[in-house]
């Protein structure tokens, strides 16, 4: 028996230091990775990012805010952080590290769409964060709309292991090679642009509208966010992005959900671009929601005029 | 799956009408009387199996035939769930009473004991379907800690859940994909699907077993094979000695050898291997689908036998024991494609899904769907995402290949202990890296 203990330890001792080993290596890579979406994560949560204005929001944002476009009209440091696939309670996480620690960030623009402040069920593309889960927002925002398996990742030794996707482990072999080689530039400060036409995505026989509905608990979040970013000394400014209007027409309250949004918003912030003349045109357009590269180019340049002529810029 | 706490008074109510019939069975002198015993113990194991797992469906096919004469029917369908395992603790309840009453097994006297039997909890859910001779006294033996025999369970319960969660489940998400949707998919896509399926219910329901069989083993006890690296299988009848065992083994003692099995006259030796095959699928689930596919196979192991002859005629005239590799790859082929093309039936929504399938079936059109940023999708799935899944089923016949070989799985038992412990760790960084973790049940505890 006592043979057998010799054993019994060992093996275990060897598989938790394998295991841990394992996981060290994987979050280490991917905390300094600097791909696409992950890369935007880490920048944040690295405190590597000092622009002057940082752009949050989901993908319409991503595709739609050009922020080499706006840096040279605004003659201000632009950088579009905003990810894909998620809504504010999902990326608020990043704005409160940022107004934690940035001081040079003076304009936190939110250029969102009708879902942005939407109750969310599900997390999306969760792992672009996990490498981030022992911050307290990312845990706490998180745990919010999935409570189960974040608690499970933060808690049980070795969980999160069964929760990393693809692009994890990707992103832990970029960021390993960064660390040996040095991190590649980002020319595009984060803006993705689609070189595409308009493709519909809506099914021609759905004809039934979509109803829209606002959580107003995440409402309540983005005006406790607001105030902090304010008393940071950082204007908050707020873009709703111009949508193809058979795309909007598919909704039966967006009028609504829009004016229910700049109602929260400090009057003169919210600047809409659901009515401009972009939204008639669908050379704009590689989908109902989002702008193509030639799209985000004019709207960019749009914004950046009505910032100035709306004295946001100082 | 939802628990319902009434249902364990079903399998309270069987223990006992079972319990007292063994008890009474063999205390009974008169034959007759044994036999009425008997009787009653099976009709109301069968009975309850009946009323949960057949009414609706017995009733729904009524209400086709009733409808086609233009008329209704009047009989209400039940509004009930099938209990967990029910075709399981049913089977393996009917084989005590049977053995009790053939003499060769003992009455259980300890109510708590028999209990344990029927609901021993590695194989309550989904089998192996056990016999009391091989279970009951076990449960009277003293039970020490063995360190090998610990690990050895251990290790097969890894392997279990490594077939379950990287395999199966993986697996699951493209056969999913195709068969619920089978009017948007075309030619070989149905192919590959339907092998992936093959596979999938492998790995799960094996998965499961090897899991019962470790766990049981950790605790002391031995509970039978109930796979045999089925799809190397080079005749369809060596395919159902090897597939499912503890459930062929049972029609075959308790159904087939009744019926007369093979010492009858050819045209009954045949009846009986159909009816056999089709209560075996009936018993996988009330759907026509499964009683085609147990039909299915009984008329494969019907024509094995009527051409019997000509086979080997054809064998040695063309002198195919010469050309042994190719001639044994051709008979582990035709036996793969054959359970694969019954398969479709096992697992299409509807008979209509499965004929739609079986007219598509081509080795052409493969379908890859693309995105709006034109990145291909395999099934749903990414390129490697599909590949890995492929990697699964190669690494799972490469270890069953050799496994045939050493009469064990092989990497769990090299006597290096570097190697062996390599292994174990490769396998379970494997299930934490492409384990399929979403919720996905076990194929098998629907039956």
């Amino acid at each position: 028996m006592k043979i057998h203990l010799k054993d019994i330890i060992s093996f275990f001792t060897i598989l938790l230091v394998l295991l841990g080993t394992f996981q060290f290596v994987l979050k280490t890579g991917v905390k300094y990775s600097g791909d696409a979406q992950t890369g935007k994560v880490n920048r944040i949560f690295n405190h590597e990012l000092t622009s002057h204005m940082v752009v949050f929001g989901p993908s319409v944002a991503e595709v739609g805010i050009n922020a080499n476009v706006l840096a040279n009209k605004l003659n201000i440091s632009v950088y579009n952080a905003a990810i894909d696939g998620t809504a504010f309670g999902q990326y608020k996480c990043m704005i409160n590290e940022l107004a934690d620690y940035s001081e040079e960030t003076k304009y936190v623009l939110f250029a969102i769409t009708y879902f942005d402040f939407s109750k969310m069920t599900k997390l999306n593309e969760p792992s672009r964060f996990f490498a981030h889960l022992d911050n307290d927002y990312v845990y706490n925002d998180f745990k919010e709309i999935d409570p189960d398996k974040i608690m499970k990742m933060r808690y049980i030794p070795f969980y999160s292991i069964i929760q990393y996707s693809h692009t994890f482990y990707k992103n832990s072999i970029i960021g390993w090679k960064s660390l040996l080689k040095g991190k590649k530039s980002d020319t595009l400060n984060g803006f993705v642009p689609h070189y595409i036409s308009f493709t519909n995505t809506l099914v021609s026989s759905d004809t039934a509208k979509e109803f829209i509905s606002i959580d107003t608990a995440q409402m309540y979040s983005f005006l406790k966010l607001s105030d902090k970013l304010k008393s940071c000394n950082k204007k908050v400014i707020v873009v709703f992005m111009p949508m193809y209007e058979q795309g909007q027409n598919h909704f039966s309250n967006m009028k609504e959900i829009i004016n229910e949004m700049k109602s929260w918003v400090e009057p003169n912030h919210f600047i809409d671009f659901s009515n401009s003349i972009y939204c008639n045109d669908e050379s704009n357009f590689y989908n109902n929601n989002h702008l193509n590269a030639k799209g985000a180019m004019l709207v960019s340049e749009d914004l950046a005029r009505q910032l100035l002529e709306r004295k946001l810029i100082l | 799956m939802a628990f319902v706490p009434i249902y364990i008074l079903i399998l309270g109510f069987t223990i006992g009408i079972d319990y007292f019939a063994g008890l009474y069975i063999e205390r009974t002198e008169e034959p007759q009387k044994k036999k009425l015993l008997l009787i009653v113990s099976l009709l109301s194991n069968i009975l309850i199996l009946a009323v949960f797992k057949y009414y609706n469906f017995i009733n729904e096919s009524l209400s086709f035939i009733v409808n086609f004469f233009g008329h209704q029917n009047p009989i209400p369908f039940l509004k009930i769930l099938l209990p967990i395992g029910l075709s399981f603790h049913t089977f393996q309840a009917m084989s005590y009473t049977i053995e009790v009453f053939r003499g060769n097994q003992k009455a259980e006297k300890h109510f708590g004991i028999y209990a344990l039997y029927v609901m021993f909890y590695p194989q309550l859910v989904a089998g192996p379907i056990e016999r009391p001779q091989n279970v009951l006294h076990q449960f009277y033996e003293r039970h020490y800690f063995d360190y090998r025999r610990v690990t050895d369970g251990l290790k097969l319960m890894l392997w279990g859940m490594f077939k379950k969660v990287v395999i199966a489940d993986r697996l699951s998400v493209m056969v999913n994909e195709v068969y619920s949707d089978v009017y948007s998919y075309h030619g070989f896509s149905f192919v590959l699907a339907t092998m992936f399926f093959a596979f999938q219910i492998y790995c799960d329901f094996s998965g499961y077993s090897d899991m019962a069989l470790g766990s049981a083993k950790v605790m002391g006890f031995k509970l039978m094979r109930n796979f045999d690296v089925p799809y190397f299988s080079k005749s369809i009848k060596e395919f159902w000695g090897r597939w499912h065992i503890s459930l062929s083994t049972w029609f075959r003692d308790y159904l087939y050898i009744p019926l007369g099995g093979n010492r009858v006259e050819k045209w009954r030796w045949c009846t009986n291997l159909f009816i056999v095959f089709l209560a075996s699928g009936l018993w996988h689930g009330a759907n026509w689908t499964f009683v085609i596919w147990g039909a299915l196979h009984g008329v494969y192991q019907i024509v094995g036998i009527l051409t019997e002859k000509i086979r080997s005629k054809c064998q040695q005239i063309f002198e195919l024991v010469k050309l042994k590799v190719i001639y044994n790859g051709l008979q582990w082929l035709t036996t793969f494609l054959l359970v694969c093309f019954a398969w479709i039936f096992f697992r299409a929504n509807s008979f209509s899904d499965a004929w739609y399938i079986i007219n598509h079936l081509s080795f052409s059109n493969f379908d890859i769907v693309r995105n709006v940023r034109g990145e291909a999708f395999y099934f749903s799935l990414p390129l490697w995402k599909f590949l890995m899944s492929i990697g699964g089923v190669v690494f799972l016949l490469i270890v069953e290949y050799l496994t045939i070989y050493l009469g064990r799985t092989p990497m769990f038992y090299v006597s290096n202990k570097v190697v062996r412990w390599s292994f174990i760790y490769v396998i379970i960084l494997a299930i934490l890296i492409f384990g399929y973790f979403e919720v996905n049940e076990f194929i098998y505890f629907q039956f």
